[in-house]
């Protein structure tokens, strides 16, 4: 993926996860629980973790666009 | 010959005891149906030692890990590993589903290779969204209800034998129905509904299956 699409990508997911409440709480199945707010932190900080949410999220938006 | 049904279900932490909660529906059916015979290894007897004895059999079998994990490991009871390198020869002729932590990227892959048919899990962390005010039962926790759906209709799908590539597929148009209707927060800004949208497209990114996927229970 080129760094321009990258960086569209995670502005566009940094946006979506604004929208959220930033103190939502999601589980995650090894012992720990992480904020919206920190989700953002690692989208921003571009770490594995980070461009993993970008994936996720923006197979989230394809889901939403695409036909029933 | 019998059709074994075995599922692994811990409860010793919060995570486990969604995971045990997730679990409930498939065990009463799967008790139902005379066709099938089910060992239930709960709370303590999610244990290594259980687990190989219920492995050890010729039986057509469908093995259910709720538990936490990693990429090498399942874990039972008290975290203590279940299902490993060293016992992985055990899951060979049978259908293996993990619902646990990453297991699939490097413990399934071993498993197919020591002749498991099917091994359907997670290549990375699985994400739900609970209600901290109803943490203490699982059940009760709204917020849960779609991950249970999916985690059910997965389980079920395997149980009455689709195939394992298409029990994925049935699982991952769930997945798509929920996220559609969790997808966005504009009707609950300060609510969990948006946080719930994003766990179930980070669990759609991540499941997955290695081995043959038109395996069958």
């Amino acid at each position: 993926m080129s760094d321009n699409i990258y960086e569209e990508q995670k502005k566009l997911v940094l946006a979506r996860l604004k929208t959220i409440n930033p103190d939502s709480k999601i589980m995650l199945g090894t012992k720990r629980n992480i904020s919206i707010k920190e989700l953002i932190n690692h989208v921003e900080q571009g770490d594995d973790f980070g461009k993993k949410i970008i994936q996720a999220q923006m197979n989230m938006l394809k889901v939403l666009v695409a036909e029933q | 010959m019998a059709k074994q049904f075995l599922i692994t279900r811990p409860r010793h932490d919060r995570e486990t005891s969604y995971l045990y909660s997730f679990s409930k529906a498939i065990v009463q059916l799967a008790k139902e149906d005379y066709a099938i015979g089910v060992r239930e290894l709960a709370d303590s007897k999610a244990n290594r030692t259980e687990v190989e004895r219920a492995l050890s059999t010729n039986d057509p079998t469908l093995a259910f890990f709720n538990g936490h994990g990693d990429e090498e490991t399942v874990y039972g009871h008290k975290d203590k590993p279940i299902l490993d390198k060293d016992n992985v020869q055990l899951t060979e002729k049978k259908i293996i589903y993990a619902l646990a932590c990453s297991s699939l990227v490097k413990l399934g892959e071993l498993s197919v290779q020591h002749g498991a048919k099917a091994y359907v899990g997670y290549r990375d962390e699985f994400m739900w969204v609970g209600d901290p005010s109803a943490s203490a039962v699982p059940d009760k926790d709204k917020n849960a209800v779609p991950f249970r759906k999916v985690c059910h209709v997965l389980i079920h799908s395997l149980v009455i034998g689709m195939p394992a590539g298409e029990a994925i597929e049935k699982t991952r148009t769930e997945y798509k129905k929920l996220i559609k209707n969790y997808g966005t927060s504009e009707d609950d800004p300060f609510g969990d509904v948006a946080a719930i949208g994003f766990a179930l497209s980070w669990n759609l990114t991540c499941l997955d299956m290695v081995g043959n996927p038109n395996a069958v229970f």
